[in-house]
């Protein structure tokens, strides 16, 4: 086995050229992405006030303050106009009532106006649901200080009171982050929050990955040219070592090129992945493992590496805009579309990264995925095992 | 030693060899010659456990290398017909390689490096890279990744296409020299002067069948052994011609310009009368070529076909 994987090991010079190609690649297009979108790029949402009422410009303005989303105020008609012509992604109705409701207390009655679903609406959600929490604390809290002071001195300035008690609320919020929930969902700078450039950046990774398992996979072709896969099988070495050591080097050299491209990201393009780095290579392993397996089988199925370099990218390609690498697929409507992406490992990867980044970890969901992507991987796995392990060796 | 016991193969509905049977005897060299597609490569691709065969059996030391190719393949050396080599990697990583694959290490597999490298005579160029050898080179190196375990048994399958003259008796000598040295050969070509040389039986084969066996004289004995005989003759008459016909160990003859050809029957004969016969008509004979009979005669007289048709 050793002498077989320093073969292998000793053969990747050959294909050095592709493997680094394919990693700049995928660390060019993270690093133009990331530069080009992280900070500029906010979904936009109409503001329709029909309170319009102290309290509910002032949560408008709250609002406003979102680095992850952009608010816009407009009349009911224009923003309908906006959100139809897809220049926001929805419209958020502050109905009449709102600054009563906060005065009193109770439940706000907001309203999200949407033409689909999408994955940002449930960043909205949350964004909404957390300044309205924050606003109406900071709210609250300055009401009981205007009382409190009010039964100590009558003659204080009440409005003056209020607004000093909100900015010195605003700043407690700043400075103390006193409540944790709450500031990990508004301080976007590191903590995490969805961002579609996540997914175009994970998308990349793995997208690029692809193409450098299968071509390192498909070395069993070029052996198979240059006669010394012939030669290897009628030497004592059993063919499951021959095999078994192309996919480690197969899956060695993939979990590489996605392992670095995460850390560089990490530690240099300053990308927050929203998962544990350790959970997230876990994932990127059985992904990488699926597609160790899938080179095989596309290197059983070829006659020549030509065949191959030649259908090898449409299949790429194919699966992972299956697969959502290239959009989300919250916005694909056809079931068929939404079946097949189920076949494809790249989905799963990329669903528990933002899955987790929406929900936090959930443990089955993480386990379900894992089992997926490595149950996947081994149906592959044992198709290419049987397309390449007769014996018979295809004539040329 | 091995015994090739009527083994069938097909491809699709091509039969490309049609119940072969032979057997090889310890330290023997035997040569299995026929045209491109006689058979030749498929049957010791069989014997070389590369595939099974359809039908039949082969059995080496009384046991089925078909059940059980592990019995044979690591007393087997294979010389395949194309270059089976790393052409990016040196000659010396090839043989390491290969060598390691047999299960030699440390310095017994550097003494056998030292000792093949001699015998196939790149020694010198052994840290190159393949793909910088010439063609003669790649073929030796070919060949001695397949010597490095010291096999019972060696394969050879046409190590000699597409090479200098030079590089092909470099082979030649080499394959004498590791049959001297005590290995069992099993020799594929189509060139009959390449089995004469080297092998002490040979295996006639075409379109998938053995069609004659033996030693080269059993082989030549089998056909009707006419010496073909060219004579140039200074003035050649029409009467010198008939006189010519009426040698009855004259056969088949034909006249072109000056010369005269024909078939020489028997063994046992001399050439007095057709001297005479042109002496007594006033001609003068200036040259006489007789061609003994060959594989290649032997083989166009089996199959009308010649063996580079």
């Amino acid at each position: 086995m050793l002498n077989q994987l320093g073969l292998r090991f000793k053969l990747l010079k050959d294909d050095r050229i592709m493997i680094i190609v394919m990693t700049v690649m995928a660390l060019a297009l993270t690093f133009i992405f990331s530069s080009s979108m992280s900070g500029s790029y906010r979904p936009s949402i109409m503001v329709i006030d029909q309170d319009r009422t102290q309290e509910s410009r002032a949560f408008i303005k709250e609002l406003q303050k979102s680095r992850l989303l952009d608010y816009r105020q407009a009349e009911e008609d224009e923003a309908i106009k906006q959100i139809e012509q897809s220049m926001a992604i929805a419209g958020l109705v502050v109905r009449n009532g709102f600054g009563e409701i906060v005065h009193e207390g109770g439940e706000a009655d907001l309203e999200i106006i949407r033409i689909k679903d999408s994955v940002e609406l449930i960043q909205l959600e949350g964004n909404v649901r957390s300044t309205f929490f924050q606003f109406s604390s900071k709210y609250k809290t300055a009401l009981a200080t205007v009382e409190i002071i009010k039964e100590i001195r009558p003659d204080i300035d009440e409005q003056r009171v209020f607004k000093e008690t909100q900015e010195l609320s605003d700043e407690y919020w700043k400075n103390r982050n006193p409540f944790k929930l709450t500031s990990t969902v508004l301080s976007a700078e590191k903590d995490w929050a969805y961002n579609p450039l996540i997914h175009y950046l994970i998308g990349f990774t793995l997208f690029f990955s692809t193409f450098t398992i299968v071509f390192v996979g498909a070395d069993i072709l070029k052996e198979k040219q240059q006669n010394t896969w012939q030669r290897k099988l009628v030497s004592p070495v059993k063919n499951t070592t021959i095999l078994l050591s192309l996919l480690i080097t197969t899956f060695t050299v993939g979990m590489a090129q996605v392992g670095l491209i995460v850390i560089i990201g990490n530690y240099f393009l300053d990308i927050v992945w929203g998962m544990n780095i350790g959970l997230m290579l876990v994932v990127f392993a059985g992904f990488v493992y699926t597609f160790t397996a899938i080179g095989l089988v596309l290197g059983g199925l070829a006659k020549s590496f030509e065949q191959l370099s030649a259908f090898t990218p449409i299949i790429l390609v194919a699966s992972a805009m299956l697969g959502g690498t290239m959009w989300p697929l919250e916005i694909i409507q056809s079931k068929i579309l939404l079946f097949l992406a189920n076949l494809m490992p790249h989905k799963w990867a990329l669903e528990i990264i933002e899955q987790t980044a929406a929900y936090g970890l959930n443990i089955n969901n993480y386990i379900v995925t894992i089992l997926v992507l490595f149950g996947m991987g081994t149906v592959y796995l044992l198709i290419g095992i049987y397309l390449h392990s007769a014996r018979t060796v295809r004539q040329s | 030693m091995l015994d090739i016991i009527d083994i069938h193969k097909a491809y699709n509905k091509t039969k490309a060899v049609e119940g072969i049977s032979f057997q090889v005897k310890k330290g023997e060299m035997i040569g299995l010659l026929g045209p491109n597609g006689a058979g030749k490569s498929t049957a010791i691709s069989m014997i070389a456990t590369l595939f099974k065969p359809d039908r039949g059996e082969i059995l080496y030391q009384g046991e089925s290398i078909i059940k059980n190719p592990k019995v044979i393949q690591s007393k087997l050396g294979f010389v395949p017909q194309e270059i089976a080599l790393y052409p990016t990697l040196t000659g010396m990583d090839n043989l390491k390689f290969w060598g390691r694959t047999y299960g030699l290490k440390g310095s017994h597999l550097k003494e056998k490096i030292n000792e093949i490298s001699e015998i196939i005579g790149i020694r010198d160029r052994l840290k190159e890279r393949v793909d910088k050898y010439s063609g003669g080179m790649k073929r030796r190196l070919n060949i001695g990744c397949a010597l490095l375990h010291n096999p019972e048994i060696i394969i050879f399958d046409e190590p000699t296409v597409g090479i200098d003259p030079q590089s092909r008796n470099h082979i030649l000598n080499a394959v004498k020299e590791i049959n001297r040295r005590g290995a069992t050969v099993i020799y594929t070509s189509h060139y009959m002067e390449e089995v004469e040389f080297l092998c002490q039986r040979i295996c006639i084969m075409d379109q998938g069948k053995i069609i004659a066996s033996g030693t080269k004289d059993e082989l030549i004995g089998t056909i009707d052994s006419d010496e073909k005989t060219t004579l140039k003759v200074e003035g050649l008459t029409e009467k010198m011609i008939e006189k010519m016909r009426e040698i009855s160990y004259a056969r088949n003859l034909v006249v072109s310009d000056d010369s005269v050809i024909f078939n020489r029957k028997g063994n046992h004969v001399n050439y007095s009368e057709i001297i005479d016969a042109i002496s007594q008509e006033g001609g003068k004979l200036l040259s006489m070529d007789v061609q003994k009979p060959d594989l290649e005669y032997v083989f166009l007289q089996l199959t009308g076909r010649a063996l580079r048709d």
